[in-house]
């Protein structure tokens, strides 16, 4: 046990990070000694990234110590974390665009002779050797914006690599990869591994934390499952761990749907490189849900069919009828809205009144000569308000002074009085207290069931899947994979969808077992 | 999408703006060469170098704080500030007299960059605030154009070999050096880069952004003064109300040379087409007689025109990254 202790190079005691609302992590203990893969895996905000960040000096925890090489260490910043020899391959890309692959792998630790200036030919044999370590033929004077994402990846990770890090952390490296690109980039960290390095793998493809992982740590709610040798365990003990949580009385009681006509009708759906022929329908007075880990293409999904993203080929009809929709404008005008979870971006005018906010997507229909007509106005929104229930002291307060949660009801607000037919929700309830959402439930319920609409809603929400949805799509991949019924969907089966493994992978026979 | 799709550098060559602006420039001259007599005499040659001779070094310091993704609109009151400056110090001594203007030059762009790096105020609105102040200090210092400026300082910098400008002709050339090694040579170049074209990537490298940022503005301060020191030779005396329009001469000369106002992207090389370009311009009006309506308007038009070119270009680019 003692030289168990001693081996581990980084030792996370009982750290717990609480942010507005949210307790990030609760009293989490992670390690990773040198030359181990350590796999850290759980679903969408169980608190992986900022355990992560964290380590890296991003932020600080409110309480916990870090133990780095035996003793207590306080990183106050990026930097201090780079020099603890903590290095971070972030999931986002954190390169400077219009530089070349060799600037960019040293940046910040650029050869200079005495009077600053650049070693050219030194910064490029440096450059160019991390760059075999990763195993690319790249030219190291192309320019970043003139590179795949695949390889602009391979570039962030001999940055990192090129410092010689102790520590090394890479945040879900493989999903711009391909397959081929993936295999090498094993083969890079197992390197690393052999000359001592202490690896933290972030992924949530399961089949890959088995290929190299000697550890895995699985993180739900914030909470520390467990830690196992990968060989004690199996994907299946990973997923129960991952899974298991109660629903609660949160969710309004489903209806069993009468009406059964087609509200929508998405055929052959393509998007170079992030969508592969999606075919499903939207039924009168349901709630669908588009389920799969992060960044599986659920997102772009409901922005290509809203128009905000172009599709490359495929039809939409909406009651039968084909309906081209190439922008936002001819969604709304074809019945659709769009909720975010981007709200301050994408859903509100922040410095606007909540009156102004709700009456913005309908002012054409409610002006003479371009004046807008008040007291109509004034009508429409004081009844929303009150249908919604939204606490707010005045009509003129500006939405940035209230809570998300009203917040977000005044963006569902301000479509419902466009009169939509279709609503399309990403993460509606992200960053919103227990209470609202609730109420946010009951009234998706109730626009189904009484407006006869139909909801889209993609979600990272285990249990908003199974407690509002009458039906799920499971995403993998830009693929819809699996279609679950709302009665059968439970945690497992949808997160063995989510990982993978319902589709018959034949190209991988290990995975066509279940 | 594959790691073996390599680019040949043929292709970086074609992404760089510069080299079409080259093209450009060069045809243009040779045109006007044929076309215009009276351009290609040596007298007017030597004049068109008198004149970008104080934009270039102007435009050199906004390059840089463009590049860092910032704006400097106080290098005209600089100048202004430089010349009241150097007419009530030079006649007491020149080297004394210098050094007091690039010293004061460089704390009006302490001032910027503190402002704009520790009290986070928009780089606009700061520099904007200090254009006022320096320009207040530089009518309170000489309400009127006067002083007296010794000819040895005159003769120092405007010091020619027959009709040839030698000290112009090398400021001309040092500046330009100076230019492209720093940005493309030096360690502080390839961190302005970074923290202009990503400045979280810049930040998680280590790099201390605010010290470059304030950087830039200390050395647009330096150069905006450099350029006073050369405008004051060339007046005679000490104007609180020159060097006003240099403020949007040397941003639309960065500009027109593929600098983005959005940092990160573009450099002295393209910096100085756009200088020669809006010297020759200037010149060319004047050799055709146009009178100062025309020349402002069709300046202005040529300006929206190679900026529009230019954000086709970056449009196509960016598409091409965030994929």
């Amino acid at each position: 046990m003692v030289s168990n202790q001693i081996s581990e190079i980084v030792n996370m005691v009982s750290i717990s990070k609480e942010f507005p609302g949210v307790q990030a992590l609760d009293g989490v203990s992670f390690s990773c000694k040198r030359g181990e893969i350590h796999s850290l895996v759980g679903e969408n905000g169980a608190g992986k990234s900022t355990l992560i960040k964290i380590l890296g000096g991003i932020f600080p925890p409110d309480a916990g110590q870090i133990r780095l090489r035996g003793q207590e260490i306080v990183l106050r910043s990026p930097h201090s974390a780079q020099l603890a020899g903590i290095m971070i391959v972030h999931q986002e890309f954190s390169l400077v665009p219009y530089m070349s692959v060799t600037d960019n792998i040293l940046l910040g630790q650029e050869d200079c002779n005495l009077l600053g200036f650049i070693k050219s030919s030194s910064m490029r044999n440096k450059a160019e050797r991390a760059l075999k370590v990763v195993k690319t033929n790249l030219d190291p004077n192309a320019f970043i914006v003139n590179l795949g994402a695949g390889e602009q990846k391979l570039v962030e990770i001999a940055k990192a690599i090129t410092a010689a890090p102790d520590i090394l952390v890479v945040d879900e490296p493989t999903a711009p990869l391909t397959k081929k690109e993936t295999q090498d980039l094993f083969k890079v960290l197992n390197d690393l591994k052999q000359k001592g390095t202490a690896i933290i793998y972030i992924s949530h493809h399961l089949e890959e934390i088995f290929q190299i992982a000697d550890r895995v740590t699985v993180l739900k709610d914030g909470k520390k499952v467990a830690t196992k040798a990968i060989t004690e365990t199996n994907e299946d003990d990973v997923i129960k761990m991952m899974i298991g949580r109660e629903l609660g009385d949160m969710f309004p009681e489903k209806k069993t749907i009468s009406i059964t006509d087609n509200i929508m009708t998405v055929r052959h759906l393509t998007r170079k490189d992030e969508l592969f022929d999606i075919n499903f329908h939207l039924q009168r007075g349901e709630i669908l849900g588009i389920a799969g880990l992060q960044g599986q293409g659920q997102d772009i999904l409901l922005r290509t069919i809203y128009g905000a993203l172009e599709k490359d080929r495929g039809e939409i009809n909406i009651d039968d009828k084909h309906v081209r929709i190439r922008s936002p404008k001819q969604a709304i005008k074809a019945g659709m809205a769009l909720v975010t979870d981007k709200r301050g971006a994408e859903g509100l005018c922040l410095l606007l009144s909540v009156r102004d906010n709700l009456a913005l997507p309908t002012l054409d229909q409610r002006h003479q000569l371009g004046i807008i007509q008040q007291g109509n106005e004034h009508t429409t929104v004081t009844q929303t308000i009150s249908e919604l229930n939204i606490q707010t002291p005045t009509l003129g307060k500006q939405v940035r002074f209230l809570s998300g949660g009203n917040q977000q009801k005044i963006i569902v607000g301000k479509w419902l009085i466009a009169d939509p037919r279709i609503v399309l929700f990403i993460n509606p309830t992200a960053g919103i207290d227990v209470g609202a959402k609730t109420e946010l439930y009951r009234l998706m319920r109730a626009l189904v069931e009484e407006k006869d609409m139909g909801i889209i809603m993609v979600t990272s929400d285990m249990l908003e899947l199974i407690g509002l949805c009458d039906r799920v799509l499971v995403m993998y991949e830009g693929r819809i994979v699996s279609e679950i019924s709302g009665s059968e969907a439970t945690e497992e089966i949808i997160m063995r969808a989510a990982v993978g493994r319902a589709n018959h992978k034949t190209d991988n026979p290990k995975y066509c077992t279940t | 999408m594959a790691a073996s799709n390599n680019k040949p550098s043929f292709d970086n060559l074609k992404n760089q703006p510069t080299t079409i602006l080259y093209l450009g420039l060069i045809s243009f001259i040779i045109v006007l060469m044929i076309a215009l007599p009276q351009f290609r005499t040596a007298r007017n040659l030597s004049n068109i170098l008198l004149r970008a001779v104080p934009l270039l070094a102007v435009s050199f310091g906004q390059t840089m704080v463009l590049l860092g993704a910032g704006i400097d609109l106080s290098v005209g009151a600089v100048i202004a500030l430089s010349t009241t400056v150097a007419s009530v110090s030079v006649d007491k001594s020149i080297i004394g007299g210098i050094v007091l203007v690039l010293a004061s030059g460089m704390a009006v762009g302490l001032i910027n960059g503190l402002g704009v790096t520790i009290l986070n105020i928009n780089p606009f609105l700061m520099t904007l605030g200090t254009t006022i102040i320096t320009g207040g200090i530089a009518l309170y210092i000489r309400p009127y154009p006067g002083g007296i400026i010794p000819l040895e300082y005159v003769d120092f910098v405007l010091a020619k070999v027959g009709v040839f400008p030698l000290t112009p002709f090398i400021l001309f050339i040092v500046i330009i050096l100076l230019g492209l090694i720093l940005l493309r040579k030096s360690r502080f170049g390839r961190h302005l880069y970074a923290v202009g074209g990503n400045s979280d990537a810049a930040r998680l490298a280590g790099i201390n952004t605010k010290f470059v940022l304030t950087g830039t503005y200390i050395t647009s301060g330096f150069f905006a003064a450099l350029a006073g020191l050369y405008m004051t030779a060339r007046i005679c005396c000490g104007d609180p109300a020159v060097g006003a329009t240099y403020q949007m001469d040397s941003i639309a000369a960065a500009v027109l040379g593929g600098t983005a106002l959005t940092g990160g992207r573009g450099g002295m090389e393209g910096t100085v087409i756009g200088v020669i370009l809006l010297a020759m311009l200037g010149n060319i009006f004047n050799l055709m007689n146009f009178n100062i309506y025309w020349q402002n308007i069709l300046r202005g038009v040529i300006l929206v025109v190679v900026v529009s070119l230019s954000q086709l270009r970056a449009r196509k680019l960016k598409e091409n990254y965030s994929r």
